[in-house]
């Protein structure tokens, strides 16, 4: 019971620190920037999208748009359909042609990785709404939301082609953070806020579904990465039936529990807990349990900061504090250009909708002039202002369409924000693991010191035996030395890697969103100056 | 408000049709490059009027050296080179050079700010060619200022009821805005548009007024200005009428009153709420216009900024990449001041010709309030003159010493109650020509702006395209590597 109730604790307090990281970060602004870009993609119900529809004055030349949903991944299967489409009628869409084939950076990005990487397609769908089953004290009082997850790959692990499991929010909570723990030093996608809402808006279709694009693309991140991809966690969580086991089974949490706590007392000096787990070391203090590690390592960064080059490692890559200096600059532009291209997208949706309303006002002033025309030259004039408005019309759908796709694909620069945020953590997981490896070292200075005191004193029978347990501490804390300095190590190797794959992935990434960008605004574009152009040439400028 | 406004705004005159137009030209003066006469007129200023106005233009000229060309306005916002010459009125007539028919045409240019503070305001410099022989010569240049035109506007609606009297711009909006670039240079045109209408329509043409505002020097015509505004300023007996027109059959109907004096020709009924209906439906498409012209604004903005976070991206990432990104927003600033471009060629080439055309209405609506009025004075001496007749044969019976001076006065009452129906009929007549006018007129000024939108939009477009489809060779080549 006690067991229980610890671990309990335990993780609300990590939720509270991931919380805390959460608000640190940039996640602040780029929350809003998504809200911002949902809220603007989701737009395609306005009742202004297709005004055309309900006026009998304006025949729709084409047919109404499938009302779909921005980043299901349905939409990326239609998404180049009605782009060869749109290319099709450009005059000059010849030479472009070759770029409509894999243009939207989803679609290129999984046939650019299958090169490299098994196949791993992952969807989330179906939400559906469930009752608490333990807790009944209230009856039907507490409730939540799951979702199907289906796995399409190749990868021989996973023993089959495709499955499904259900999995709820607080699933994916618990995946990400057995992730962070057990790969430290990767560059992890960042998963979804957990919104702080209520329960009643937590129920509601909107939340709920933007929750499900969010998981979906976070998953599917998880499953672009080349190490996590592989990984038992992944792997437990897409395919194991029933309540997620990574919780209770794994070994994970309870290893890492005691094995923090016997480092609490080894570094205390307190030997009774007999045989060391080296292993224990490479996880990052965290939990009540650490506390005494904590300040232990407390000190040591605080000794670090002020006298810090005495330090006997140091952080001395100097390739790494280059990338660091780097990816925070890459940081600030990316965070620069995504508020830019947010203000940039919400202009771009005013002019369509302004151009819509625009175009009302002139169907209706055709339809006044209609009704009261007495003279041919109204009758002339009220045809003129149709041909206007129902351009003005069509022309503000081609923007709305033109905004959406934009949307999509300046949402790499977001999404590059986010993926940065995990640079954060393994930056912080590699100071840390540097943090332990001094903390030791300098631990394992003062044993020696000790030992070399005791030394003096061979004659002395209590203190020979007090020497044998120093000697004992000081091979104990050696093996925790070199544990935690390959640990270390690792995650500096971790961290290296990764910071490649990044860069390949973010140019990749960058590259596709540039293309998508630009043939998505020559395509619209054109259209647009066609039909004007139509108007143009059917209303010349002399009136007659 | 805008019913309450209109009152000022009277009558308003449609410019001539095509084929009208061969017999006055407009003239568009590109070359006034001679003395300019507000110098001399400041002669006749008190000398601290005369310092100071001296001084405003000497460092108007200093601080802009352009000033006697026919743009003195900053570049900055002014784009001046695909602006049609009227700003959406109908006077595009051919610049044929043939001197042989009568012309009169105006042109008002070279906008200049006088005085300081509250008492600053704009002059303009209003050059007439004409052959006319009424006219002291062929070439005239006075100095005007809005009031002015105000003034030749209420003359006019005073001389000339029954005609539609061309729209003057609106008087002033946001006093920030008062001395902006924009703001001046537009209402240039519309003044333009405005005193060129007048000097095109036949029967205004022909106008004193006019001539004195066009020939007059300054101080006659600050005089006839200051003597006018004090018979002219009887406005709320205007404002009466106007409410009286709109909302007499509510207020007849709520007090119980008799039938009002009300024209009942229902095709006349149909055009009064047609024109009141109108006014409404432009006012809100204007509004819109302007709000298009504003987003093309914003937008040019926010592509600017966007242009300059991306280069600054691109110069992180280094290597081709970072170039297509340096170059993408290059692209974008450069699309930026297109769009700025095509947002001020909009406001003057289509949100200006529809706010004229709401004035045009607004305008109407003056010329209906007369009408009514006039149809009121005749039915009230109709309704008189048979009063007077029973009178007269009551007196008649019993032969009353009084019966010559009644019949004298019967007399006088019938005159004028012969008058007053001319008056009407005249109106009437006038009427049903200029509104004929006015909607081929507007036909063509809207179709016209409605063809400089569309273009302007399809320039825009392509513009957009062809800068974006000249980075994607640069693309391919980035996707090859």
């Amino acid at each position: 019971m006690n067991g229980f109730e610890d671990r309990k604790h335990e993780e609300s307090d990590e939720e509270i620190i991931f919380l805390l990281d959460d608000s640190s970060m940039k996640s602040k602004s780029s929350s809003n920037y998504k809200s911002a870009m949902t809220a603007l993609s989701d737009d395609s119900s306005h009742p202004l999208s297709y005004p055309a529809d309900t006026d009998p004055l304006i025949s729709p030349p084409s047919p109404p748009p499938v009302l779909k949903n921005p980043s299901s991944s349905d939409d990326s299967h239609t998404d180049p359909l009605t782009f060869a489409e749109l290319d099709s009628v450009s005059p000059n869409s010849n030479g472009e042609q070759p770029w409509t084939a894999g243009n939207p950076s989803e679609e290129s990005d999984s046939v650019e990785l299958s090169s490299e990487l098994p196949y791993l397609k992952i969807t989330v769908s179906n939400p559906k709404k469930e009752v608490e089953s333990s807790n009944s004290i209230v009856p039907g009082g507490n409730t939540y939301v799951t979702y199907l997850i289906t796995t399409k790959t190749d990868i021989p692990e996973f023993g089959g082609p495709q499955f499904t499991v259900r999995r709820r929010f607080k699933d994916v909570v618990t995946l990400s953070d057995r992730l962070a723990e057990a790969y430290r030093g990767f560059f992890i996608p960042p998963r979804p806020d957990k919104s702080v809402v209520e329960s009643q808006v937590m129920q509601k279709q909107e939340f709920v579904e933007q929750r499900r694009v969010a998981l979906e693309k976070y998953l599917q991140r998880l499953g672009e990465h080349p190490v996590i991809s592989r990984s038992d966690e992944l792997r437990v969580f897409l395919q194991v039936q029933g309540k997620l086991p990574l919780l209770p089974t794994a070994a994970v949490t309870s290893r890492m529990l005691d094995g923090v706590t016997k480092l609490s007392k080894q570094l205390l000096g307190d030997r009774s807990g007999g045989q060391i787990q080296p292993q224990d070391v490479v996880q990052p203090a965290k939990s009540r349990w650490d506390f005494v590690r904590i300040v232990k390592e407390m000190n040591q960064s605080v000794s670090n900061d002020w006298g810090g080059s005495s330090s006997a490692i140091y952080e001395e890559d100097a390739e790494f504090l280059q990338n660091k200096e780097r990816l925070l600059n890459l940081e600030k532009q990316l965070t620069n250009s995504s508020k830019q291209a947010e203000i940039f997208v919400k202009a771009q949706q005013d002019i369509a909708e302004t151009m819509g309303a625009f175009g009302l006002s002139f169907i209706k002033l055709t339809k006044f002039e209609n009704q009261n025309a007495v003279l041919d030259t109204q009758r002339k004039r009220a045809a003129d202002m149709k041909n206007l408005a129902t351009a003005a019309i069509k022309s503000s759908r081609f923007y709305r369409e033109l905004n959406s796709r934009t949307v999509k694909h300046l949402d790499t620069l977001h999404d590059h924000m986010g993926l940065l945020l995990g640079v954060h953590t393994a930056f912080s997981d590699r100071s840390s693991a540097l943090l332990t490896v001094q903390t030791l070292t300098s631990e394992l200075s003062s044993l020696y010191l000790q030992a070399e005191k005791l030394e003096t004193f061979r004659s002395d029978k209590s203190k020979t035996i007090k020497l044998g347990e120093v000697k004992e501490a000081i091979r104990v804390t050696e093996d925790a030395k070199s544990c935690a300095t390959s640990e270390y190590e690792r995650i500096k190797g971790n961290n290296r890697s990764e910071i490649e794959r990044l860069d390949r992935q973010r140019k990749e990434d960058l590259k596709n969103m540039l293309k998508g960008f630009v043939l998505n605004q020559v395509a619209f574009s054109v259209k647009i100056g066609m039909e004007w152009a139509k108007v143009a040439e059917d209303m010349p400028a002399d009136g007659c | 408000m805008f019913k309450l406004r209109s009152s000022k705004k009277h009558f308003r005159r449609e410019s001539t049709p095509p084929n009208q137009a061969s017999f006055a030209h407009l003239y568009i003066s590109d070359k006034s490059n001679r003395p300019d006469p507000r110098e001399i007129s400041s002669v006749y200023r008190s000398s601290s009027a005369l310092k100071q106005r001296f001084f405003t233009l000497h460092t108007f000229i200093k601080f802009r050296p352009n000033l006697y060309t026919r743009h003195p306005i900053p570049a900055k916002i002014m784009i001046t080179t695909q602006r049609s010459p009227t700003g959406g009125g109908g006077l595009q007539s051919p610049r044929s050079p043939s001197s042989q028919p009568p012309f009169l045409s105006v042109s008002v240019t070279d906008p200049a700010k006088m005085g300081n503070g509250v008492q600053a305001y704009i002059s303009y410099k209003v050059i007439t060619k004409t052959n006319l022989p009424e006219y002291q010569g062929s070439e005239k240049i006075v100095i005007r200022r809005y009031t002015d035109f105000v003034w030749l506007r209420d003359r006019l609606f005073e001389k000339y009821k029954g005609i539609f009297i061309p729209p003057l711009p609106e008087k002033s909006t946001v006093e920030k805005f008062r001395f902006s670039a924009e703001f001046i240079e537009m209402r240039r045109q519309a003044l333009d548009t405005f005193v060129n209408r007048i000097a095109l329509h036949h029967e205004l043409q022909q106008s004193e007024d006019l001539r004195t505002f066009l020939e007059a020097d300054e101080q006659t015509m600050e005089r006839a200005r200051s003597q006018d505004t004090g018979i002219l300023k009887k406005k709320p007996y205007d404002l009466m009428q106007i409410f009286r027109g709109v909302q007499s059959k509510v207020t007849d109907v709520v007090l119980g009153k008799e039938k009002p004096v009300e024209e009942s020709n229902p095709e006349y009924e149909k055009f009064k709420k047609y024109i009141f209906e109108l006014e409404d439906h432009l006012a809100e498409a204007q509004k819109h216009a302007y709000r298009l012209v504003k987003r093309h604004r914003e937008l040019g903005q926010s592509l600017a900024d966007f242009g300059k976070a991306i280069k600054l991206l691109g110069a992180c990432e280094g290597d081709a990449l970072g170039t297509a990104f340096s170059e993408l927003g290059a692209k974008s600033e450069m699309l930026s001041i297109k769009l700025q471009r095509e947002a001020h060629h909009l406001l003057m080439n289509f949100e200006e010709p529809l706010k004229d055309y709401v004035r045009a209405v607004q305008s109407i609506k003056g010329t209906i309030a007369e009408r009514a009025n006039a149809f009121r004075q005749q039915c009230e001496l109709a309704e008189t003159i048979k009063l007077k007749e029973i009178d007269l044969n009551k007196m008649r019976l019993i032969r009353s010493e009084k019966l010559f001076d009644a019949e004298h006065e019967y007399e006088e009452l019938k005159a004028n109650g012969q008058e007053a129906t001319r008056r009407f009929e005249t109106i009437v007549r006038l009427m049903n020509d200029e509104i004929v006018h006015f909607q081929e007129q507007k036909t063509q000024d809207m179709g016209r702006a409605f063809h400089e939108f569309a273009k302007g939009q399809a320039r825009l477009a392509n513009a957009i395209a062809d800068a974006w489809r000249s980075l994607l060779p640069k693309l391919d080549s980035l996707s090859v590597s």
